[in-house]
């Protein structure tokens, strides 16, 4: 299993790619919204966890550019930001379900592997 | 005019020091969440600036600040800055109400964006950019406008840290300048300065010494004694309703950054409002600056034909008791140094020689006042420098060398040709005072 | 003027130019070098703890000098803000093997710089250990600002409610700016401090007169802590004489009013003041009350710009009120249909 984990925070990135290493996935971390843009087509991963706020290109729009592409890409998205708003933007623009900062490791694992099983088994 | 340099820069060492000091606590991650920072619309006046609009907006909409707006006032463009827009951020028309507070060129249409972000697209007829801009803040929502450019790249918290010197004190600031730094040579990547680097031509350079000194050793020495004349064109926070108040800006000015500012003080001080326009040093933003002679000559003829402008305007303010120490001293020192002591410097030139030939001056204290000038003009750049240290740009040693070496460069030349400019602005008839236009090369491209 | 006076200004002049290049030198490569240093132990500690997170164990034989290194509290600050649960545990039993609060209340107390003494505190308020009430409690009278904020910061995440009366009094004592960030601590108690804001404005703001920054303040904080149980006195302050307590108190009934306060808060619809309308306006349009209605169609044709577009905003988040809308989009006077079809179509798009 590939994860893709887009964030600009080194603490963030480094936390969430140990823990999805942990439950056996091959993680690459990106720390700007076009790279992470570009990764995500590429095809070569099964889930990606995704940052609201990013240099380059925000998470929204990353995730309207995937949906235009034709992508499927499972996404959870981070938010820090308390904004309702966005994060319902963010479930209308095609991503899968959310994490809200500071967040459970545990749960993050768990909410990954959940969303894979669901695109294995579809 | 030395001694004056002198002074300012050591008021805005202190200043500067201060600075440093609230800086650490800044908190803006406290500021960031919380309920009580003001929302602010960015205008930003735009006419045919297709190449770089899309990066422009892009780069803006990523500031880290809880709530703003992005209003971009497409002034009549001629080439594709319109459809550009309008297909990057997926706008569509929608017919929007807004307050005519100030009179403008007509607007043909008001654009949303159909992804969430805060932006607001506005076309209308060409009219000057002064004109797009009060048409921009007649549609802006906000209580605080921000005033930039389309090739202006804003720091990610020049927002949050201009804002927080209005909080300090929300009553009585209706304005703050920020800090503008040359873009050329710098490393931008994906809309975001990320490596700041010194130009590759000696033209480049010097300007970068010339803004340092105008905006890190000058400003803060005028924040300080609320005397400050000019809020760049290139980020100038203002609160809407003090703009609205003064009308905006002027249509066909030159100088319309310096008259505006000086409009505000000029009303408030006449209302005998209690006010303050403080300067941001860690408002950052960054801008291209001319790098041919062409392009270069014809700015600096512009801004001093815009201060000849605002001489004329403002004159009754001269040693105007009723408008304090803007009056009294700032204003008039201001004029002294920048618009007339480039002429008496020109006349100098001839002066001098003339002297010297004709015996009342002899060679060795000609030689020996010329070259005290220089040392103390190169002084007063290097202590510039030595301000500017305090935000860590240009850190790496070939960078502190290449910098001294323009501070003794300068002076040899460079300087002079700038004095010959601003002296041979004042020549021309009224027709050839105009607007030049300077290529866009658009914020994208111009990474080293 | 001889050659000869101006000499010594010559070689004066020339000598102080060179001395400021030599030390404009020295500062810049001394400055990259400590930058240099900052960032090289920054990575390291952000490794560092990623590591013992990942790994959910905390090695023996920590380094000391981690605990007095301002870098790595903020490192593990930010990773603080970012855990929750178990993670956050383990960042718990790392500062406290490492004594890190007792060397960041030694510091807070000790430390001459205010700037340092105010970092230390505002970690400490970070791990929150109720140990350190007492502590905060004595740092919010200490002579610099930043650390009095730092010590409310403490107390707030401590829940310790004895505070919140000091917190109330800052309001008005401290500058513009500390004050906006002591009013987000009172908001960081949460509702619990709802009872102790609410016993304030009836026995302070209520009797006095005269509104100011801090009432405008406390009644914001009890608006956005959103409890129903501040409708009465909020209620009461729509009577007040101060235009900005009426309108603060409007904005607050619109986020904490029921429905069976829509009736007084449409009441206020006939204020004198244009900012209290406009305020009204748009607070029905938060409750979504139908029938807030009527009263904000009369709001349509005020005299103020605003009144009418927060108005129009509000109708468009009620049903019926749409439907009202859509109705005028087709008559109505110019400026109305105008209203009409931009609220309209903002509501199409799910709100802006």
């Amino acid at each position: 299993m590939r994860a893709l984990v887009a964030d600009d925070s080194a603490a963030v990135a480094l936390l969430t790619s140990r823990a999805l290493a942990a439950i056996g996935c091959e993680v690459t971390t990106v720390a700007d919204g076009i790279a992470a843009f570009h990764q995500g087509l590429s095809g070569a991963f099964d889930v990606a966890l995704l940052d609201m706020i990013m240099p380059g290109m925000l998470g929204t729009e990353v995730l309207a550019g995937w949906a235009e592409a034709g992508l499927s890409l499972p996404t959870i998205v981070f938010s820090g930001v308390d904004d309702e708003n966005l994060t319902l933007r963010c479930l209308e623009l095609g991503a899968l379900d959310f994490i809200h900062k500071p967040f459970d490791v545990r749960e993050l694992q768990l909410r990954v592997r959940v969303h894979l099983a669901h695109t294995k088994v579809s | 005019m030395q001694g004056y340099l002198l002074a300012v820069g050591l008021a805005s060492w202190l200043e500067l020091r201060r600075h440093r000091h609230l800086g650490k606590f800044d908190r803006s991650a406290d500021m960031l969440s919380s309920a009580t920072t003001p929302p602010v619309s960015i205008i930003v006046p735009a006419y045919n600036e297709a190449a770089g609009i899309v990066d422009s907006v892009r780069s803006m909409s990523m500031l880290s600040y809880p709530r703003f707006e992005i209003v971009i006032v497409n002034d009549g463009s001629t080439d594709e800055t319109l459809d550009r827009m309008i297909e990057a951020f997926r706008m569509e028309a929608i017919s929007t109400p807004y307050r005519g507070d100030i009179a403008t060129a007509p607007v043909r249409a008001i654009y949303r964006s159909r992804l969430p972000l805060p932006i607001i697209l506005v076309d209308k007829e060409n009219g000057g950019r002064a004109d797009a801009i009060n048409t921009g803040i007649n549609v802006s929502r906000y209580p605080y406008v921000l005033l930039t450019d389309a090739d202006v790249v804003l720091d990610g918290y020049c927002l949050l840290r201009a804002m927080r010197h209005v909080l300090e004190d929300r009553q009585a600031t209706v304005a703050v300048g920020g800090n503008v730094r040359p873009l050329n040579g710098a490393n931008v990547e994906y809309g975001k300065v990320t490596k700041a680097d010194l130009g590759p031509t000696l033209l480049e350079r010097t300007q970068v010494l010339e803004y340092v000194r105008s905006f890190v050793a000058t400003r803060p020495g005028w924040s300080r004694f609320n005397t400050m004349l000019l809020l760049s064109g290139a980020f100038g926070l203002f609160r809407r309703d003090v703009l609205t108040e003064v009308g905006g800006l002027s249509r066909g000015h030159l100088g319309e950054d310096l008259d505006l500012t000086m409009r505000i003080h000029r009303h408030l001080r006449d209302q005998k409002r209690r006010y303050r326009i403080v300067y941001a040093p860690d408002a950052v933003c960054w801008t291209e600056v001319p790098n041919t002679r062409e392009v270069l000559s014809r700015q600096r003829i512009r801004w001093h034909r815009g201060l000849f402008a605002a001489v004329r305007d403002f004159a009754p303010m001269l040693g105007n008791p009723r408008y304090g120490g803007l009056g009294l001293v700032a204003w008039p020192l201001f004029m002294l140094f920048e618009f007339v002591a480039p002429i008496i410097e020109f006349i100098g030139w001839f002066v001098i020689p003339i002297s010297l030939l004709s015996g009342r001056l002899n060679w060795p204290v000609a030689l020996s006042l010329l070259l005290i000038a220089y040392f103390i003009g190169a002084a007063n750049s290097l202590l510039a420098l030595l301000l500017d240290e305090a935000f860590g740009y240009f850190s790496r040693p070939i960078d502190a060398l290449r910098l001294i070496g323009v501070a003794f460069l300068e002076n040899l030349g460079m300087r002079q040709r700038t004095v010959w400019w601003r002296t041979r602005a004042l020549w021309g008839g009224r027709s050839s005072w105009a607007w030049g236009n300077m290529q866009r090369r658009g914020v994208a491209n111009l990474s080293n | 003027m001889t050659s000869s006076t101006l000499l010594p200004w010559v070689i004066g002049s020339a000598a102080v130019a060179v001395l400021l290049t030599a030390v404009l030198f020295v500062v810049k490569v001394a400055h990259h070098d400590l930058t240099r240093r900052a960032g090289d132990r920054r990575a390291h500690y952000i490794g560092a703890v990623g590591e013992i997170l990942a790994r959910r164990t905390i090695p023996e034989g920590l380094p000391v000098g981690w605990s007095d290194d301002p870098i790595f509290h903020d490192t593990l600050s930010e990773f603080l803000s970012i855990v929750a649960g178990e993670e956050r545990r383990i960042l718990t039993e790392l500062s406290s093997r490492l004594g890190l609060s007792d060397r960041l209340a030694s510091r807070a107390r000790h430390l001459h710089r205010s700037a340092a003494r105010a970092e230390a505190v505002h970690h400490l308020a970070e791990l929150a250990s109720p140990a350190h009430g007492p502590l905060f409690h004595q740092l919010f009278g200490d002579r610099s600002p930043h650390v009095r904020l730092g010590a409310a910061r403490g107390l707030a995440r401590l829940g310790d409610l004895s505070a919140v009366p000091r917190l109330i009094q800052a309001l008005a004592a401290e500058r513009p700016w500390i004050a906006l960030r002591m009013a987000d601590m009172l908001l960081a108690f949460g509702p619990s401090a709802v009872p102790n804001l609410t016993k304030w404005l009836r026995e302070i703001a209520l009797v006095s007169l005269q509104g100011n920054r801090q009432t405008t303040q406390v009644i914001r904080v009890v608006g956005l802590l959103s409890d129903p149980a501040a409708e009465p006195v909020l209620q009461e302050l729509l009577d007040s004489p101060d235009p900005l307590v009426r309108m603060r108190a409007a904005e607050a009934l619109g986020r904490c009013g029921t429905p069976g306060g829509v009736a007084r808060l449409a009441a206020a619809m006939t204020d004198a003041d244009w900012r209290v309308r406009a305020q009204v306006a748009s607070s029905l349009g938060m409750i979504r009350d139908p029938s807030a209605l009527d009263v904000l169609v009369t709001g349509l044709h005020d005299e103020s710009w605003w009144v009418r577009q927060n108005s129009a905003q509000a109708m468009a988040e009620l049903p019926a009120g749409r439907e009202r809308l859509r109705e005028m989009a087709d008559e109505g006077t110019d400026e109305i249909v105008q209203i009409a079809h931009y609220q309209l179509a903002l509501a199409g798009r799910g709100g802006s």
